[in-house]
């Protein structure tokens, strides 16, 4: 269970990208977070995982207090934390198995785990993630040659091969194309449900939202503006959260407004 | 990752209207602003007062150019000092390989009287050296043709009296009379210095086969190899902490960063011959002194170098493996290691062509390597030999350039 209360967060320079913050996210729940772009959506992402202090309030993974961590605590906690990027983060000239290995180093202190020895046992984990997101058959394949989707997946299988007590993804399907970004999303739901641990998304897309979210948090200017299941999103509450800056040009419903009286400024 | 905009670039922005940027990058020529045109001044200045001091002038280059011609001629023909007891007798074309015995059985002809003459046998003959003129070359005549010279006008002409199946031969180095089978050739290795001799060898090769062995320059030039391994592995090994102490993103604190530049700056300002002065002092004369100049020599390059590698990786797929709980050196062999390594790589195969490049001129402090026969030979007006050892030198150092590119390839 995470609990996230009254969360603030003040960048050195002044901007305040969260103002407030609260949600309790059970186990086995995918929570979708929305909002536009500069919403705070990923500093909240990265507080959760503890990269990015928070000014104020306090985040709690099973009991555990993570804005406090530092030092090895906080190594602890990450070995804990799946974190999805959207830019995958590989590293390029490993192949895909070792980039999953990856996830299983912060378990691993023996001394060949430094220089690229893993037991059967990781080597097990680390296959048995990549057969779970279907990319065994690249398992060999150093990470450059693959291709996007193939990234993000092996991106999963290394946050999976963790044994996370949190999965975390930020923008996980933002630089794939429509039809991957549902294959993907289809996937990463299925093993955050098979994991059966909190699992936060940043998403911009609504629809994939509704569609594999148990629940949605929509943020906007650093507060919580809605937080429900997918049905409970309509329209207003859309506007709050993507169009509170603008004329609500959705709730206008009268198509006859004279549009030939409005002057054109050149 | 957030974006950060210099104020400069802001101002940038607000002042420049989208026309006039399309406006800008229409334009078929760069404007001249006051500023370029100052850029460009100071950049005349700048050159014309380096020409000042180095005396730079076209036409001292023009009037010099007959000296140059002069020395280039010294050069020519290359010629190739051997091992000694390296030679050996290659057949062409079967590339038939004969070692040759340290004593050619080649005995001194002895000069024929008159009275010898008279004497001769029917299974003698009489051949008759010829020496027109000093510095001009022997040459060897038979009885026919020596009636027709006019004693007078040559320097000399000596008859050789030899039996059936044999002849006389020349030996160019020392212009001595041989009786040699016939059918065979006297053919003279390079002379060498022996202390205060020169040794000149002479073997007897059968007819078609040539003269090879292996130059001795090839002895000090393996050397210069090797000391261009050994001094670059070092050298790499010494490198790598001082590159993550100089690496913006690594260096563990900003005072440590400047201070690691710094010294690799000093270490590089100084020449490696000096560092090769200062080894043959401290360890002796040797190779030994030499590949210790080349690690400290090229440590400041090579250190820099690295941690120009380690800065360019990409921090993103850093900060994934460090979010997985790795440690610091789990990050450092996982994440940074892996993406730095093709240019760590290249930059060591550079290393390496630097170093050898280096170490040919080590010798001349007495470091070992091919600098001391190249010192050798200037020292004795050999330019010929010089010439020879230039062009190995050039050969070997083509073939490392071009294996490294090899290597290179392979691993990146």
């Amino acid at each position: 269970m995470l609990e996230i209360s009254d969360v603030r967060v003040v960048y050195p320079n002044g901007t305040e990208a969260i103002k407030s913050v609260s949600a309790t996210i059970q186990s086995n729940e995918i929570v979708a977070i929305i909002g536009r772009s500069g919403a705070g959506k990923s500093t909240l992402l990265r507080a959760i995982d503890g990269m990015q202090k928070v000014t104020s309030g306090s985040i709690k993974l099973d009991g555990t207090e993570v804005t406090t961590l530092s030092g090895e605590q906080i190594r602890q906690y990450w070995t804990q934390v799946g974190f999805i990027w959207q830019e995958y983060n590989l590293v390029l000239r490993l192949p895909a198995i070792t980039n999953v290995l990856l996830g299983r180093l912060g378990h691993n202190r023996t001394f060949g785990s430094y220089f690229g020895y893993f037991s059967a046992e990781h080597r097990a984990i680390a296959l048995e993630s990549l057969a779970r997101m279907g990319m065994l058959h690249r398992a060999k394949f150093r990470a450059d040659r693959l291709s996007g989707g193939e990234k993000q997946r092996v991106n999963i299988a290394r946050a999976i091969s963790q044994k996370p007590k949190l999965l975390l993804a930020d923008e996980p399907v933002a630089s794939l194309d429509p039809e991957l970004k549902w294959q993907v999303m289809d996937d990463l739901a299925r093993v955050a449900r098979e994991e059966g641990v909190p699992t936060l998304i940043n998403i911009h897309e609504v629809d994939l939202a509704k569609a594999f979210a148990d629940r949605l948090i929509g943020i906007a200017q650093g507060v919580v503006v809605f937080d429900g299941t997918p049905e409970e999103l309509d329209d207003a509450q859309m506007d709050a959260i993507y169009r509170f800056d603008k004329p609500t040009i959705n709730t206008v419903d009268s198509p006859e407004v004279e549009e030939e009286q409005i002057p054109v400024e050149a | 990752m957030m974006k950060t905009v210099s104020p400069r670039d802001k101002a940038k922005v607000k002042n420049e209207s989208i026309d006039k940027i399309r406006g800008d990058l229409m334009r078929p020529l760069p404007r001249f602003s006051p500023k370029l045109l100052g850029v460009l001044a100071i950049a005349l200045v700048v050159m014309a007062w380096s020409i000042s001091s180095t005396e730079a002038n076209p036409q001292r280059l023009v009037e010099g150019f007959p000296k140059l011609l002069d020395f280039v001629l010294r050069l020519m023909p290359p010629e190739f000092e051997f091992s000694e007891g390296s030679e050996r007798a290659i057949m062409l074309p079967s590339f038939e390989v004969r070692e040759l015995s340290r004593t050619p059985k080649a005995e001194r002809a002895k000069k024929a009287s008159d009275d010898d003459i008279a004497e001769m046998t029917d299974t003698q003959t009489v051949y008759y050296v010829l020496d027109v003129a000093s510095g001009e070359p022997l040459q060897i005549l038979t009885a026919e043709e020596a009636v027709e010279i006019n004693k007078d006008e040559v320097k000399g002409i000596r008859p050789y009296i030899v039996e059936a199946g044999f002849m006389i031969a020349l030996d160019d180095w020392d212009e001595s009379v041989m009786i040699v089978e016939a059918g065979k050739q006297v053919v003279n290795a390079v002379p060498y210095g022996e202390g205060q001799n020169v040794v000149a060898k002479r073997y007897l090769l059968e007819q078609g086969e040539i003269l090879i062995g292996y130059p001795t320059i090839i002895d000090s030039i393996i050397e210069t190899i090797q000391i261009a391994i050994i001094g670059t592995i070092g050298a790499i090994l010494v490198s790598i902490p001082f590159a993550l102490l100089a690496a913006r993103n690594i260096s563990p604190h900003p005072v440590v960063y400047q201070v690691t530049r710094l010294f690799l700056n000093i270490l590089r300002s100084i020449p490696t011959l000096i560092w090769a002065l200062i080894m043959v002092s401290a360890v002796g004369l040797g190779p030994f002194a030499g590949v210790m100049a080349l690690i400290i020599g090229s440590l400041g390059s090579t250190a820099k170098l690295y941690a120009e590698s380690f800065e360019q990786i990409d921090p993103a797929q850093v900060a994934a493996v460090r979010a997985t709980g790795s440690n610091q050196i789990q990050v450092f062999n996982y994440a940074v290691l892996p993406q730095a390594f093709p240019l760590l790589a290249t930059y060591s195969l550079i290393s390496f062509e630097h170093n050898v490049r280096d170490s040919s001129i080590l010798g001349i402090v007495g470091a070992g390597g091919v600098g001391f026969i190249i010192q050798k030979y200037t020292a004795l007006f050999q330019f010929q030999r010089l010439m020879g050892a230039v062009i190995i030198l050039a050969i070997m150092v083509t073939i490392i350039d071009r294996l490294s590119d090899q290597i290179r390839k392979r691993i990146i």
